[in-house]
């Protein structure tokens, strides 16, 4: 029998903390935290969601949703992040696949993936040494359109079930990673909506990330900004715990970063 | 004479072939007019692809995220500022 046994959300970029040192701080000790929540919950692998920087979801192809099925990964090396492999969980990965393609899901496979800051630059402290097997589904939210919160809460929420069932072996943490607002290379670039990200935060962590599912991607964009749209991330992380409610770890807003910060951690015994 | 969108989409493409073919990159940066008419562009278009200027990069269609990359083709230097080298904790890990 499978258990969700940690659900998290997570921003997944840091930029120079020269006058930003005290969010910054903030920022590492979220990620700290929530290793060690993962290390408390002994998890046999994570399931890390979060958007790609069109390296491996580019121009030429564009899916809105894809597993990574292979056994490891060797980061890109972006920013800097040190290229050392980290465990993949192939076959875990491979399960969720099919079984989310007789879900309504046909989601890419991806036997290959080259993982960018948003997948590297978090587990370099939530998963040291890559020890944890990961299984990384990315959230195409480049594409236009981008998928729907609606289609990303469902998803989440067929993944859950899959989590729990007894088709499902492995004790699970699973990961949204992404956002909050920014606006990336269009007009509102550099802005940052407090109002909208807490209202995000205050969501989940209250059991009502459904209400986000109602949200246009159009109202999210226009909100949050095209970066914004990364919290389909964080829903679909919510869909897999429907209902649960959980704690807010940190919200700053960095403007020289040119986005909001944040990461929450949900209940899983409410699940 | 092609259309609009069908600029846009050659712009795109040869963005993405930028930033993961290094041979065509280091190409680009010697003859970018060659370039640019061997993957079908019109020769209006490279004032903008030259500037690197943003607004004249969305101007053309050239997607967000692709205008990122883009930045690192025309000016590699920029990615000093992108990383992690600030962070002890991220850099050697925890």
């Amino acid at each position: 029998m499978g258990a969700i046994v940690g659900a998290f959300a997570t921003s997944h970029v840091v930029m120079d903390p020269k006058g930003a040192q005290t969010q910054a701080a903030q920022v590492i000790d979220g990620f700290k935290r929530i290793a060690a929540a993962v290390a408390r919950a002994q998890p046999d692998l994570l399931l890390y969601i979060t958007s790609d920087h069109m390296v491996n979801l580019g121009y030429r192809l564009q899916p809105t949703f894809a597993l990574g099925c292979a056994d490891n990964y060797t980061p890109l090396g972006d920013m800097d992040i040190p290229r050392l492999p980290m465990a993949g969980a192939g076959r875990f990965a491979d399960a969720l696949l099919r079984h989310l393609d007789g879900a309504g899901f046909d989601l890419a496979r991806a036997e290959s993936l080259d993982p960018d800051h948003g997948i590297a630059l978090p587990l370099r402290i939530i998963n040291p040494g890559g020890r944890i097997p990961v299984a990384p589904l990315l959230i195409n939210i480049n594409r236009n359109p981008p998928p729907s919160p609606a289609r990303c809460y469902a998803l989440g929420q067929a993944i859950g079930e899959y989590l729990r069932s007894a088709a499902c072996e492995q004790r699970v943490a699973v990961i949204g990673a992404g956002g909050l607002s920014h606006w990336i290379a269009i007009p509102g670039m550099g802005r940052v909506n407090e109002v909208f990200d807490r209202q995000v935060i205050d969501l989940l962590v209250t059991g009502r990330g459904s209400e986000i599912a109602t949200w246009s991607a159009g109202h999210i964009l226009e909100q949050a900004g095209n970066g914004g749209l990364e919290i389909m991330c964080w829903l679909a992380m919510a869909g897999t715990v429907a209902g649960s409610t959980g704690q807010a770890l940190y919200y700053e807003p960095v403007p020289s970063w040119f986005t909001g910060m944040g990461a929450v951690a949900m209940d899983v015994a409410t699940a | 004479m092609s259309t609009a969108a069908d600029q846009t989409r050659r712009i795109n493409l040869l963005v993405e072939r930028l930033v993961h073919e290094p041979a065509l990159r280091e190409r680009y940066g010697r003859e970018p007019s060659i370039v640019l008419a061997e993957a079908g562009i019109e020769a209006v278009h490279g004032a903008a692809l030259a500037s690197g200027d943003m607004a004249a990069l969305a101007q053309i269609g050239m997607h967000p995220i692709l205008q990122m990359h883009y930045q690192m083709v025309l000016k590699p230097q920029m990615a000093a500022h992108m990383t992690i080298r600030h962070y002890p904790d991220l850099l050697e890990g925890c």
